[in-house]
């Protein structure tokens, strides 16, 4: 079975590399700085909503495009999602600690 | 009669094709509208303070978005306004990030000037023990 999906994934990866479609490079940076964050668990716990928006963009960035400029567009918007995600968690996280010091 | 009823339909029909017409969504359009909208959310909330090169990047993809769709429009070019979508997108991308940033910067601000108006935390050395 695990056989099989290797395959299957080899033939898609071929397949549109044939049809001239790539992945911009840009997308595999933007996965490892979502894992970072989805590794973390007092950043992810705090934007769940964020880091599935995030996750769809990354998805979209990832899928092999013929026009570089989709490509490009898919990848920023990726990371900005993702950057947005991580943002919105650090705010979370000083806001809960002032709760916590009895601030405003 | 049923020449009327044939005019009658062919009058609905034609002031259906033209309200079609005036509400074909116009996705350029509204993208740059959000872009816009969220821009200017986060100019109200001081992201330019916090966060001055996304809200530039915002400003300028905003700006680019539509200046690309006037001249797609001007030139009947559908590349050129699938182009400043993507970029007041991208704009919009950026305004969510500097409102973010800033207020990420904001809470730490406050947080750090709540834990100097507290002091340090009791030590062992110092504690509230007699």
């Amino acid at each position: 079975m695990k056989h099989a999906l290797l395959w299957i994934a080899a033939a898609l990866a071929l397949s549109a590399c044939w049809h001239g479609a790539v992945k911009d490079p840009g997308a595999d940076k933007a996965r490892a700085e979502l894992n970072r964050l989805e590794a973390d668990p007092q950043l992810a716990g705090r934007v769940p909503v964020a880091i599935r928006e995030a996750e769809e963009a990354v998805k979209a960035a990832e899928a092999p495009q013929k026009d570089a400029d989709l490509s490009s567009y898919l990848v920023y918007i990726a990371d900005r999602k993702v950057q947005t995600a991580r943002a919105l968690a650090e705010a979370r996280i000083a806001e809960d600690e002032l709760k916590g010091l009895g601030g405003p | 009669m049923k020449t009327s009823q044939a005019a009658q339909r062919l009058c609905l029909g034609a002031a259906l094709a033209l309200c079609a017409c005036a509400t074909v969504p116009q996705p350029s359009n509204d993208a740059i509208r959000d872009a816009g909208n969220l821009v200017a959310q986060a100019e109200d909330a001081r992201a330019s303070d916090y966060a001055p090169q996304e809200m530039r990047a915002a400003r300028e993809k905003l700006q680019a978005a539509l200046e690309l769709s006037r001249q797609a429009r001007n030139s009947n070019d559908s590349a050129g306004l699938v182009r400043s979508r993507w970029l007041a997108e991208e704009a919009a991308a950026d305004a969510r990030l500097a409102e973010a940033r800033a207020q990420a910067s904001r809470m730490q601000g406050l947080l750090r000037a709540r834990q100097r108006e507290l002091g340090p935390p009791p030590t062992p050395a110092n504690g509230s023990q007699p």
